[in-house]
């Protein structure tokens, strides 16, 4: 089975970096975009299995992103990784499959991949049995 | 970036030992050879150790307290540190709970403990000074609608919009209240009267005050009112406001207008009294100059000369004939003729004594006063010559019940003689009878002192004559009684200063008068005369001449004393009524004017009562309580006091001015016997009876009225004491009870009507003056509790930067703690712990560097300003940071200009601004470009540009970004570009900042040159 592959979006280089490298070492290939555009342009060349997302970004913002997302790419699972709790009380977050606050200990973002990925191939698997 | 913080590591230094052993207490292992930066790892890594522990709540409490104390260290502003670290310590601890599991459980328990905190409390305290805001507005708009004075609230903006106005304000404008509200106050000012408003209004800036005394105010009918306008300067939410009170006085001016011209027609009265005064001490002068020259006459006709010579001369008179009276022919001879008609009638003229008022005297044997000689029956024109005459005074001569002549006054005036003419005429006729005995008797020497006595003894008035000497040879019953208190054989014969009392003497000295040595010395050697008017002497007031007698073997001096004591005590009282409404109009405070009030009813002679007690009613527990009390306590207080105010020689008004202070009033013996006496509101005593009936209570002897309280009736004893009732607008406001305990004068009408009068003009007052006192405090306090809620909004703010702060604060942390996991597992791998570590540290750096800008930003430096050579400073700044620029791909160019350029600025501060902006530039050109630096002077100023071609700032975001915590940068503390601002406001300078997107930004620094 390919690697999955993970679009980390992050504006800040070195967190975007130590959240690659731990999702790296957890076997999963990812790709980086600095700003929601970077993504978007990502996005319509690539294939990506997950994308793992940050809000506050200069320029457009993860959560002007995410609904785009929604709309071109359906089924795409999105994890919003963010400093704010806040933005949980934003409707728009709520299209997001997961929501983490950024963790200095990325166990948490990875279970959560791994979580996600998994529920996507049964839904897949079990879409494929019917 | 590897710089450090200069002041921050010096304070560590300094502090060192101290607090790394606190640190040691508190479980932290660090030694004096670490740095800050290391320090703070530590914490932070021990922090984050301390969250995989089970008891991860105390462990993380337990570093958190730590950073706590470290951010204690850094000088975290006092006030401030508490309410930030109380919130950035909840966030922390939320950030912890999330770190833990981001469970619902986690958060509450946080939230348990903290939602408790600031916020709400910050919440209820808002709401607490809400209400009693409230409480306040109502209390405050309770004495607007009462007041009945007009006020204004006015705003002070350009057109002065009137904010606040009451009923009375409605009422004295003819303005609805709902057209005054937002009006301008400009609109009320009559045209030719802006300058006096223009001057109220520079006054008031001046000085906070301001009062003006009959200033126009134009109604909406454009009628002009007259208003005292008075203006205190409120600063309410931040805005100037002008606090007016306008009183219409429109009336009261005219009272006192009306009250002016009563004193006007007085003091004419007085001139014509002094006239006549004058004219009757010429009278005396003839009287004892016929009596002297009597002594030279040798014969009859000399008689009839010297008496018509004297009458002539000092009593100004038309004509004066004497005639003697021919008894066998039943004809009148003439002896003598002085003045008009001199030439008219010859010596030899006789004429019937059947004719004229001449006959009808002769006839009669009564004197003829005719004051409008052409319509009377009998009178008799002999000569077309004597048509001038108007009025005619006619006495006839007798000796021993005989009629021997006739004194013929005449005068061209009609009215010209009174009474008192009349007495004097019949005094001289008699004289001149008397002479021409006494010629006949030779016996002059007898006779002239018969005369005299008889004359100076009759007389109404005090009279005494002094010969060369000064001694007494002449003194009546008037002035040995009244002047010399002393029987008449202790005054005739003694020398004048002997006789004449001390205490009288020094009077004319106190009141700016020559001593009488010099003026009676005038009057002998120079024959001058000299007047004393209004002399105070005990309680009475004399009117004093000095009058020269010519002899004719030696002179003399009269001294001629009248009591003007009714003259003066009308005027005065007129006076006094002007001065203490004057007074009572030019103050507001309660005690100032409670003083002039008690004031004006005992001082001087207006109203003139020994002491008055006011009571004022306390509202809170209906009694009567003493709120001022003016006079002596004792009699010998109150002649000390008297003797003393008798040198001062102050006017009323100098008493009303001069307020001693609450102190002084408080202090006075009379004050301290009454200060706590409280007197229930009930009939069964006299001063409440007073208060319900309206009406002033005589009370003929306070010490055995039982309706009086025990310490009044000691107080009072048996003098005559008086209570008047203040009330205003049906308002029971207190009483006041005066009483002459030490002169016991009795209590006259007069006295009684004109305190009354006072009474009601005080209490007007009193009751504005209340009314201003208790909204003053109202407005005190709505202030007080305006900046309660403005502080507790401020906390509210300061609860909201506070999780702004935490959360910037949060995102280095993540990076830190997110490397610091790596490093733990991969420290094998020596790159990977080199590249970590770096990285951990640039973010510690980062974190500090966002903790000093808020601690600058929060605790700014006044600058310490220096004469700075800024071409030196940019050049030793663009050496510096010259191979950062280059590595990040950005070409330098500086533009200085030949001659350094020098400003007066804190070098450090103006060195952190260019650094921020020069940081700001290379970072709005992440692919490179070109950084201008230009520095040239202008006028007074100096001026430097930072300009780059990097990605520019979108309109919408310029005005933001010298706003605190605003940034776009994805790290950053949003406090860089805040606090250049703040650094230039405070050196009197401007930043500016232009920018176009694609193209780049220019901020431009101007800071004042030095020279």
């Amino acid at each position: 089975m390919a690697k999955a592959r993970i679009l980390v979006v992050e504006d800040d280089d070195r967190q975007r970096q130590l959240y690659c490298e731990e999702l790296l070492s957890a076997g999963y290939a990812t790709l980086e975009a600095r700003s929601a555009s970077e993504a978007e342009e990502l996005l319509s060349r690539e294939q990506v299995d997950l994308i793992v997302l940050d809000i506050n970004m200069p320029g457009v913002s993860g959560l002007e992103l995410l609904p785009r997302i929604h709309e071109l790419h359906p089924g795409l699972p999105v994890i919003i990784h963010t400093a704010y709790g806040s933005y949980r009380d934003d409707f728009i977050s709520w299209l997001a499959d997961l929501y983490i606050v950024k963790s200095p200990d990325a166990g948490n973002l990875i279970e959560a991949v791994e979580d996600l990925l998994n529920r996507q191939r049964k839904g897949t698997e079990s879409g494929k049995g019917d | 970036m590897a710089t450090s913080n200069p002041p921050i590591e010096e304070m560590a230094q300094h502090t060192v030992t101290q607090w790394f052993q606190e640190l040691q207490d508190k479980g932290i292992s660090v030694s004096p050879s670490m740095s800050l930066r290391e320090v703070t790892v530590n914490v932070i890594a021990s922090l984050l150790d301390s969250l995989t522990r089970p008891n991860w709540q105390e462990a993380a409490l337990l570093n958190l307290r730590v950073l706590r104390f470290l951010a204690d260290q850094l000088n975290f502003p006092l006030e401030q540190s508490l309410e930030i670290f109380l919130r950035l310590r909840r966030h922390l601890v939320r950030g912890l709970a999330i770190l833990l599991g981001d469970t619902v459980e986690a958060y509450n328990r946080v939230e348990t403990v903290w939602d408790e905190g600031i916020l709400r409390l910050a919440a209820h305290r808002q709401t607490a000074t809400l209400t009693a805001l409230d409480l306040a507005h109502q209390k405050y708009y309770a004495l607007f609608e009462q007041a009945s004075d007009s006020f204004l609230l006015i705003r002070m903006d350009e057109s002065g919009t009137i904010v606040e106005a009451n009923p009375a304000a409605s009422q004295l404008t003819g303005y609805s209240l709902e057209e005054l509200h937002g009006m301008s106050a400009l609109a009320l000012a009559p045209t030719e009267e802006l300058e006096k408003y223009r001057d109220a209004l520079f006054e008031l800036r001046r000085t906070g005050q301001t009062r003006k005394m009959g200033i126009g105010l134009k109604r909406k009918d454009g009628m002009i009112v007259i208003v005292d306008l008075s203006a205190t300067l409120l600063v309410l939410n931040g805005v100037a406001h002008a606090l007016c009170i306008a009183r219409d006085v429109t009336e009261q001016q005219r009272m006192q207008r009306r009250l002016e011209s009563v004193v006007a027609h007085r003091t004419k009265e007085l001139a014509q009294a002094l006239e006549r005064e004058r004219h009757r001490a010429a009278q005396m002068t003839v009287l004892s100059q016929i009596a002297a020259e009597a002594l030279e006459a040798v014969n009859e006709d000399a008689v009839y000369q010297v008496a018509a010579q004297a009458l002539k001369e000092h009593l100004a008179l038309y004509n004066v004939a004497l005639f003697a009276y021919d008894k066998n022919q039943n004809e009148l001879v003439l002896k003598s003729c002085k003045g008009a008609y001199e030439e008219v009638w010859s010596s030899k003229y006789r004429q019937s004594a059947n004719i004229g008022l001449l006959g009808l005297a002769i006839r009669t044997g009564e004197p003829i006063l005719a004051n409008d000689v052409k319509h009377h029956p009998d009178y008799f024109q002999a000569t077309p010559a004597e048509a001038a005459t108007r009025s005619e005074l006619v006495v006839p001569i007798k000796l021993h019940g005989e009629i021997i002549g006739v004194l013929d006054l005449q005068s061209e005036q009609e009215d010209a003689f009174d009474e008192k003419d009349l007495q004097m005429a019949q005094a001289v006729a008699d004289q001149v009878a008397h002479a021409l005995e006494t010629i006949s008797h030779f016996n002059h020497l007898r006779i002239l002192q018969e005369l005299n006595e008889q004359i100076v003894e009759n007389l109404p008035h005090a009279v005494a004559l002094l010969d060369e000497k000064g001694t007494l040879i002449i003194a009546n019953e008037q002035f040995c009684q009244e002047v010399c208190r002393s029987p008449r054989e202790a005054v005739i014969g003694r020398y004048w200063k002997e006789v004449i009392p001390e205490d009288l003497q020094r009077s004319i000295v106190a009141n700016h008068h020559p001593p009488m040595e010099e003026t009676i010395s005038a009057a002998i050697k120079r024959r001058q005369d000299f007047f004393y008017p209004e002399i105070p002497y005990g309680n009475v007031w004399f009117d004093i001449r000095v009058i020269p007698i010519r002899g004719a073997q030696q002179n003399r001096v009269m001294i001629h004393i009248r009591d003007a004591s009714l003259r003066v005590r009308r005027i005065y009282q007129l006076e006094t009524l002007m001065a203490i409404a004057q007074a009572m109009e030019s103050t507001f405070e309660l005690n100032r004017l409670l003083h002039a009030i008690l004031t004006a009813a005992t001082a001087g002679p207006g109203l003139g009562f020994n002491r008055a007690i006011l009571f004022l009613i306390d509202k809170s527990s209906q009694v009567l309580r003493t709120a001022m009390a003016v006079g002596s306590l004792t009699a010998e207080e109150a002649y000390a006091t008297w003797a003393r105010l008798a040198a001062e020689r102050k006017t009323l008004w100098d008493f009303l001015r001069e307020y001693p202070g609450d102190e002084a009033v408080r202090q006075t013996p009379l004050m301290q016997y009454v200060r706590d006496l409280e007197i229930p509101l009930d009939d069964s005593n006299l001063l409440s009876l007073c208060l319900s009936r309206r009406e002033p209570i005589k009370v003929v002897n306070p010490f055995s009225e039982p309706r009086l309280p025990e310490r009044l009736r000691a107080l009072l004893g048996d003098s005559e004491a008086i209570c008047v009732p203040l009330v205003a607008q049906e308002e029971w406001l207190g009483v006041i009870i005066a009483d002459n305990a030490f002169s016991r004068h009795p209590i006259t009408e007069e006295a009684e009507r004109l305190l009354r009068l006072f009474a009601s003009s005080a209490s007007v007052t009193l009751r504005n003056a209340q009314l201003i006192t208790e909204l003053k405090e109202a407005l005190e306090r709505e202030q007080k509790i305006r900046e309660q809620l403005v502080h507790s909004e401020r906390l509210a703010a300061i609860g909201e930067l506070a999780a702004k702060i935490a959360h910037d604060l949060r995102s280095p942390l993540v990076t830190i703690g997110g490397y610091a996991r790596q490093l733990q597992r991969n420290l094998s791998d020596p790159q990977r712990v080199q590249r970590n570590v770096q990285i951990i540290v640039d973010e510690v750096e980062r974190l500090e560097r966002q903790l000093r800008d808020l601690l600058d930003f929060a605790t700014p430096k006044p600058p310490n300003l220096q004469r700075l050579n800024l071409n030196e400073m940019i050049r030793r700044l663009a050496e510096i940071h010259l191979p950062s620029m280059e590595a990040a791909g950005v070409q330098l160019v500086i533009d200085l200009p030949p001659n350094p350029l020098f400003v007066l600025a804190d070098e450090i501060q103006v060195e952190r601004v260019v650094v921020n902006l020069l940081r700001n530039a290379v970072e709005a050109m992440p692919d490179g470009g070109i950084l201008s630096v230009k520095v040239w002077s202008e006028n007074e100023f100096v001026k430097i540009s930072v300009r780059d071609t990097g990605i520019g700032i979108i309109p919408d975001e310029l005005p933001h970004i010298f706003k605190p915590f605003y940034t776009t940068k994805s790290s950053g503390s949003g406090l860089g570009l805040a606090i250049c601002k703040k650094i230039v406001d405070d050196h009197g300078g401007q930043i500016e900042v232009v920018s176009s997107v694609g193209e780049g930004t220019t901020f431009t620094i101007t800071l004042p040159a030095a020279n």
